[in-house]
This record gives structure tokens, sequence and C-alpha cells, in this order.
């Protein structure tokens, strides 16, 4: 039933635009028809190229995604064990927390050129202050109390951090994890607009430049399936690994 | 202080322990002077009116907190302590099993603590929850996991902090037979805090009556295990504890 109803929207807007196509209520250019996107779509998956465009993606996504895990986490729980640290960095990262990453293109094309690593530091920069903060907050919210009881046990720093600390966090954690992968994925488009060759963001603009609003079209679709299919089946992966914390992730 | 020696003396000794805090700029003095001896495999309760000192007592007897003067010595004991505090204190993450392996982190034998978990599991009736998680607990099973994660430690003290105060009727009542078959199978010395002076008097071999911060007085209960509640002689010991703890209450505010 709940699925159900969340199809309703999409149902909607689909059969608005098959009414508009059937009147030609607005040019074939703005609004390419069905048969036309369904056609470049074929077209795209059997000469490969839609695949090598999510392939790339993947890759730049991942490899970003995986910079920002090993260097927030580790940076969380430095400034969880060392709270000073926190005084003296917090507001400098707050500070570049509120810059947007597409402001800082020109900058990181200047620092890295136009190779894939301005493409990386943009998805790190989207990605990082989730994980980080999320990280940072999930610590911070473990009962001292059980912190204690691990000392009773006579658990030293690293048996709680594996034991207590982490368990305990993981759910805000993954959250985090899970916001900073969707931020990755947006912030895809912004990489690829740096002279990239390839790429789902490279075929969206490399469309819109040769007049293909139905490759447009696809490209944005694919992105919002691919978006929305990785955070089912992160979420239904999540349920399995880690049943307890099915209601707080969900 | 804690301190471990041999001398024909078997127990916990505790000499003149003080200890104060600071609070909003006044100094408030938690324990004065404390000095009691606990013969090995006895079971002493220890009641008092909230805030007099019973829970910074044990955490002082525990190391979890240093006195200002004073120290706990461990007589022919390797000191191996355990709590079970007011609140389960269980890892939501970890199941059942894995709360009480916590307790053996430093134990290198696999088998051997495998052994153990499920000894422990089997004595508090808890296998067929081995592999539940906090959430999926009631309150009562969970106080039950937080026991069986303490008695893992095969503790030669077992210090108990209301662990029964947020349970109901019942549960308290199957939790107090539980303990008190352990404690005559196991023959663990418990230092068991309450402010239910029924309780205090069901479980223990002495009461130890607090009173801002040192102990008031001192009273043995010679009464066989399982004690009837009903009894006459059960209700003459809770009422002579009882009047102790409101005469010195009335002394104080005099």
């Amino acid at each position: 039933m709940r699925a159900l109803k969340q199809l309703l929207l999409p149902v909607f807007i689909i059969s608005i635009y098959l009414v508009v196509c059937r009147f030609d209520l607005v040019s074939s250019y703005l609004v390419p028809r069905p048969q036309k996107i369904a056609g470049a779509l074929l077209l795209m998956l059997r000469d490969g190229s839609l695949a090598h465009h999510i392939a790339v993606s993947f890759q730049r996504v991942g490899k970003g995604f995986l910079i920002t895990t090993g260097v927030a986490v580790p940076l969380a729980l430095l400034f969880y064990f060392i709270p000073p640290i926190s005084r003296y960095f917090l507001g400098s990262l707050h500070f570049l927390r509120s810059i947007p990453p597409l402001a800082m293109v020109p900058l990181l094309i200047l620092w890295f050129g136009i190779g894939e690593a301005s493409k990386l530091a943009i998805i790190i920069l989207a990605s990082f202050f989730p994980v980080f903060l999320n990280t940072l907050s999930g610590l911070q919210q473990v009962d001292p109390k059980l912190l204690e009881m691990g000392r009773t046990l006579e658990l030293g720093r690293g048996e709680q951090i594996i034991n207590i600390l982490l368990p305990e966090s993981l759910p805000t954690v993954l959250t985090g994890l899970r916001l900073a992968f969707g931020y990755s994925w947006r912030a895809l488009i912004g990489a690829e607009m740096i002279a990239a060759s390839s790429g789902l963001g490279y075929m969206i603009l490399d469309a819109e430049e040769l007049a293909r609003t139905d490759k447009v079209y696809i490209g944005i679709l694919t992105i919002g399936t691919l978006g929305l299919l990785l955070d089912i089946v992160s979420m239904k992966y999540l349920q399995w690994k880690f049943p307890w914390m099915k209601s707080e992730a969900s | 202080m804690r301190e471990i020696t041999c001398t024909p003396f078997k127990g916990v000794e505790v000499e003149g322990l003080s200890k104060s805090f600071s609070l909003e700029n006044n100094r408030v003095q938690a324990l004065s002077d404390i000095t009691i001896t606990v013969e090995r495999g006895s079971f002493v309760s220890i009641v008092g009116y909230s805030g007099c000192g019973k829970t910074t007592l044990l955490n002082t007897v525990l190391g979890l907190q240093e006195p200002d003067c004073g120290h706990v010595r461990f007589t022919g004991m390797r000191g191996r302590t355990a709590i079970v505090f007011q609140e389960p204190r269980l890892v939501s993450a970890l199941t059942v099993e894995k709360n009480m392996a916590l307790a053996l982190t430093h134990e290198p034998d696999t088998r051997k603590k495998q052994r153990k978990i499920d000894e422990v599991l089997e004595m508090l009736g808890l296998t067929a929850f081995r592999k539940a998680r906090p959430c999926q607990l009631s309150g009562g099973m969970a106080q039950r996991v937080a026991l069986g994660r303490a008695l893992c430690r095969e503790p030669e003290l077992l210090l108990m902090d209301e662990p029964f105060g947020s349970l109901d009727a019942l549960n308290r009542g199957y939790l107090q037979s539980e303990l008190i078959e352990i404690y005559r199978k196991k023959k663990i010395t418990i230092l068991f805090v309450t402010h239910d002076v029924s309780e205090a008097v069901l479980l223990g071999n002495r009461v130890l009556v607090m009173e801002a911060g040192s102990i008031s007085r001192d009273i043995p209960i010679d009464l066989e295990y399982p004690r009837n509640r009903s009894s006459s002689d059960f209700l003459s010991l809770r009422d002579g504890v009882l009047n102790s703890i409101l005469n010195s209450n009335l002394l104080c505010k005099e």
C-alpha cells in the first residue's frame, strides 16, 4: 500500500506528459515524445554508451566517497577524543560547510587542473560534511554510562571504540554515509562539467550542445533512477546487516 | 585507593573513606570517614535515603571514583570486582551473548569464554535469548543480562547499585530469588545498595544503614535462606531497620 502511494505522483506526472505529447501542447524540442526517448535509449543501450557513462560516473563517485569516508571518520574520532581540537577547527569547518562545492570549481581547476583530481575534489567537498558531522554527533550521543560500564569491565581505549563507541554510533554514522552518497551523486554533474569526456554529467551537457533533449531526459532519468535504486539497496542491506537500527535508519 | 594484601582475614576492608564533591560553589560531603569490613562470602545490604552516599561508596570501592582519603583493601582476594547498575547498560548493537562476552574481552581461550557464557545463560534462563538484541528484551530480562555480564567476570566482589529498583514487583521478586540462589551456590561477596528496607533484609546477612555519608547502624540478619517475608522474625528485623533509619533521620533534623 505504501509503495502504491509513492507511485501516485510519478503516475500523475507521466499521465500529464502523455497528454501533452498526445495533443502536441508543447514543442517536441522542449518535451520530446516518448517514442523518441525510447528509441534513443535503445540505441544507447545497444551501443553500450549509456553503460559506459554510468560506469565512469560510478567510478568517480565511488572513489570520492571512499576518500571522504577515509578522511572524515578518523577526523571525527580525533575531534571526539581530543575535544580542544574542536575549539580551534570547528568554526573554520562550519565556514567551509556553507560554501557550495560548485562555487569552488574555478579554484579547483586552478589548483588541480582539468583532470580527475578536480572532479574528485568536488565530490569530496560535497560528501565530507555529512559523514564528518554525523560521525561526530553519533559518537557524542553515545551514553557516557556505557563507557563507564566499559571501564568497570577493564576495557581499554581501543576495546571501548570497537565494542561500544562504534556499534552504538553506527546508525548515525550510516545515516551520514547515506546522505553523503546522495550528495556525491548530485555533485557529480558539477564535477563532470569540468572538461570531462565521459560520465552521465558529460552526457547531459554534450546532449544539450547537440540539441538532443531526448538524451538530456535519458541522462536525468538515469541519474534519478540510479540514485533511488542505490538508496533502496543500501537501506535493505543496512536493515539486513544491522537489524536493531531498522527503525532509526528508516 | 585500592590495595590487595594477604592476611588471615579474607574480605574487603574499607578504612577512613571520605569523598566530597563541589556543587555550584558548595562542597558536598558524600562520604565521611567510612570504615567497614566485609567478610569474604557475605551478603551486605546498604540502605539509606537518596543522596546519602550509597552509590558513591560503591563507585569508590569499585575504583570508578578516587576517594579524597582512606582506602579499600582486598585481603586474601585477587580484587576481581563487577557491578550491576540500576539500569542494564547494554550495548544496543550487540546480542545478549555478545554483551556478556564484553566481560570476557581479556580471556584468550575462546572455548573457555564460550563455555562460561553458556553456563551463565543457562543459569539465568537466557539460553533462548542469546541472539536477541537489547531492544527485544523486557526490563527484567535486560537486567538479568546485566547480572549475567557481571557474573561472567567471576567476581569475588559483586557490587549492585539498586539493580531491581526500576522493575515491577513480579520481576523484582523473581530476580531476588534468583540472586539468592546464585549467592548460595557461588558464595560471592555481595555489596547490595537499595532503598527498599524489605529487600535489604530479604537478601543480606548484614544490613548497613547509611546516613549523610556515614554508616549509622550495622545490623546482622540471622535468618536462614530462603526467607519468608511474612514470618514474625523477618517482620521484626525489617521494622528494626526501618526504625533505625527513621530515628537517625529524626536525630539529623534535630
